[in-house]
């Protein structure tokens, strides 16, 4: 046996602990294979995450030591209950800081619990849904996602949030058409930092200009099913009351072409007003796009042919009511 | 009572191009169409209600037709004036060219209305009156709080020139066409009158239904007693 070693049992057996407890640390340095010296450390630490320490380390040399992987167990297991006490107790009072406004210190104490311990789903999932930082709620939904993989919702949540990392412009007109015109204001004064160059500078800063004489005005916030429904409506509406114009208030002229129209302008009608809603919508969504958010050229493309599927009957409409004209002579009797 | 501008100023654009527009094409036309160079012409387009029953005609287009025409330089003067005092900021509000678009939708609207009232009439009828009325809808619905110099003769003979708010103008000219226009539904008593009342009534209906399409957030706006 070591001459280290036996001194370093001795002074233990006469209760000498620091002392022995120094040089069964200086043993495991020189020789980290030594079982002794760890057993005899899992008797003398008392500080928590070292005892678990050194248990792993005996069970690493010898993987059939029970009674030591018992003690770990026990070990980690109370740690666990440790954490989880302190980490409810430190969730509860960050819901009070939040109930309370103080936001700031809550976001905090959250960053803390999860430096603590990774695994605190709870607190990565208020940290989500709490911070200002765009690149902070990715790293937290990246977390919530590799704890939970299977949760749909927050792949998308956590997909959208890298399309608007890349796309920060997006970001703020999506908070503006959802009217929180606060946030969007918020979202281009942190990009005032970051403007790469005069030109984008100039362009944030009339956004902010804008937004903030909207916010004087308190515009009222139209939702897009709004939107699309009266888009939708006025074209038809228009297109039927030319119908009811050229049969004569008398609908035994309606033809079955004008139905057809008719149709057509509906569906003209409703892809122009899709084309027009930028902000998030699930129509976008099954698009593919990843924010929900139609992007310039797909809206471009979308509302070209709504617009010329909606054209077509009034054009023809036109021509219809354009033959007819001269008509007007014969029913006076004129006879040119 | 007889507007004469609009003292609150623009807040978006410096001059309102298309309510100018309309109206050089509206006095251009009278200048190079006249009415006494219509001739057969007139009820080709004019709107005659009775013609659209009969499917003769041009159907809808001449109610875009008609919305262009004018039967002297008074009529033409009093639209055009009407149309100058609270188009320049509805025009503001919504740019030039929907603002063209609502004009010529409200002046439709107008003619389709007065087209189902007067169903049997014969007699033509041109004028920008119904889209001018249309444009005043929208004022009440935008700047219900507006000011508007308006000449008002006391006593039928004492010119004075008050701002007055322009609900009550708009109020004012509605009242006007609400006794003729009951007089002619209950009395079918359209030849009477020399004024498309009905024509009137509908660019003021037609412009509220088609303001609620274009600006629904004039209306939460309105009713959120937000000041414009």
């Amino acid at each position: 046996m070591d001459e280290r070693l036996q001194i370093a049992i001795s002074k233990a057996k006469s209760g000498h602990e620091l002392g022995a407890r120094d040089l069964f640390i200086d043993i495991v340095k020189d020789d980290p294979e030594n079982k002794l010296a760890w057993l005899w450390l899992i008797g003398l630490l008392d500080d928590r995450k070292d005892l678990i320490i050194a248990c792993e380390e005996v069970l690493r040399i010898d993987t059939g030591d029970e009674r030591v992987r018992l003690r770990l167990d026990e070990l980690r297991h109370a740690e666990g209950l440790e954490k989880e006490g302190w980490e409810s107790l430190a969730l509860s009072k960050v819901d009070l800081l939040l109930q309370e406004g103080n936001k700031e210190l809550a976001l905090t104490r959250l960053r803390k619990i999860v430096q603590e311990n990774q695994d605190a789903d709870a607190a990565w999932i208020l940290l989500a849904r709490h911070s200002p930082d765009m690149d902070e709620q990715v790293q937290a939904y990246t977390h919530i996602q590799t704890l939970d993989p299977k949760n749909e919702k927050k792949r998308v949540t956590l997909q959208r949030l890298r399309f608007f990392q890349k796309h920060p412009f997006e970001l703020a007109a999506s908070f503006e058409e959802r009217g929180e015109i606060d946030k969007a204001i918020a979202i281009y004064e942190g990009l005032t930092t970051k403007a790469r160059g005069r030109k984008e500078w100039d362009q944030i800063f009339r956004e902010i200009h804008r937004l903030e004489v909207l916010k004087d005005e308190a515009i009222v916030h139209i939702s897009p099913a709004l939107t699309i429904g009266r888009l939708m409506a006025g074209p038809p509406l228009l297109f039927l009351s030319m119908l009811i114009i050229q049969t004569g208030f008398d609908f035994h002229y309606f033809t079955i072409l004008m139905g057809a129209e008719f149709f057509l302008v509906i569906l003209g009608a409703f892809l122009t007003a899709v084309a027009s809603i930028r902000s998030e919508h699930f129509l976008w969504q099954r698009l593919g796009n990843a924010a929900g958010r139609g992007s310039k050229p797909l809206r471009f493309l979308i509302g070209m042919a709504g617009t010329m599927i909606m054209l077509l009957p009034f054009a023809l409409l036109s021509v219809e009511a354009y033959a007819r004209w001269t008509t007007v002579f014969d029913y006076l009797g004129y006879g040119f | 009572m007889f507007p004469i501008n609009d003292t609150e100023p623009s807040r978006y654009s410096a001059f309102p191009i298309m309510t100018f527009s309309l109206i050089l094409i509206n006095t251009a036309i009278l200048f190079v169409f006249p009415p006494s160079r219509y001739g057969y012409y007139f009820e080709m387009v004019a709107t005659v209600p009775a013609m659209v029953f009969a499917r003769v005609s041009g159907g809808f287009l001449t109610g875009l037709t008609s919305m262009f025409l004018h039967g002297g330089f008074f009529h033409l003067f009093g639209n055009m004036f009407g149309l100058w005092v609270f188009g320049k900021r509805v025009e503001d509000a919504c740019g030039p060219w929907r603002f063209l678009a609502f004009y010529l939708l409200v002046g439709y609207g107008s003619d389709l209305i007065y087209t189902l009232v007067n169903a049997e009439s014969n007699i033509p009828v041109v004028g920008a009156s119904g889209a001018v009325f249309g444009v005043m809808g929208a004022y009440l619905i935008l700047y219900p709080k507006g000011r508007i110099r308006t000449l008002v003769f006391v006593f039928s003979f004492i010119p004075t020139w008050p701002k007055i708010r322009a609900y009550w103008i708009i109020l004012y000219f509605l009242a006007l066409q609400l006794v003729p226009a009951i007089n002619i539904i209950i009395n079918e008593a359209n030849s009477q009158y020399q004024v498309a009342y009905w024509g009137h009534l509908g660019g003021f209906f037609a412009s509220l239904s088609i303001l609620l399409f274009l600006r629904p957030e004039a209306f939460a706006r309105y009713w959120s007693d937000t000041q414009v």
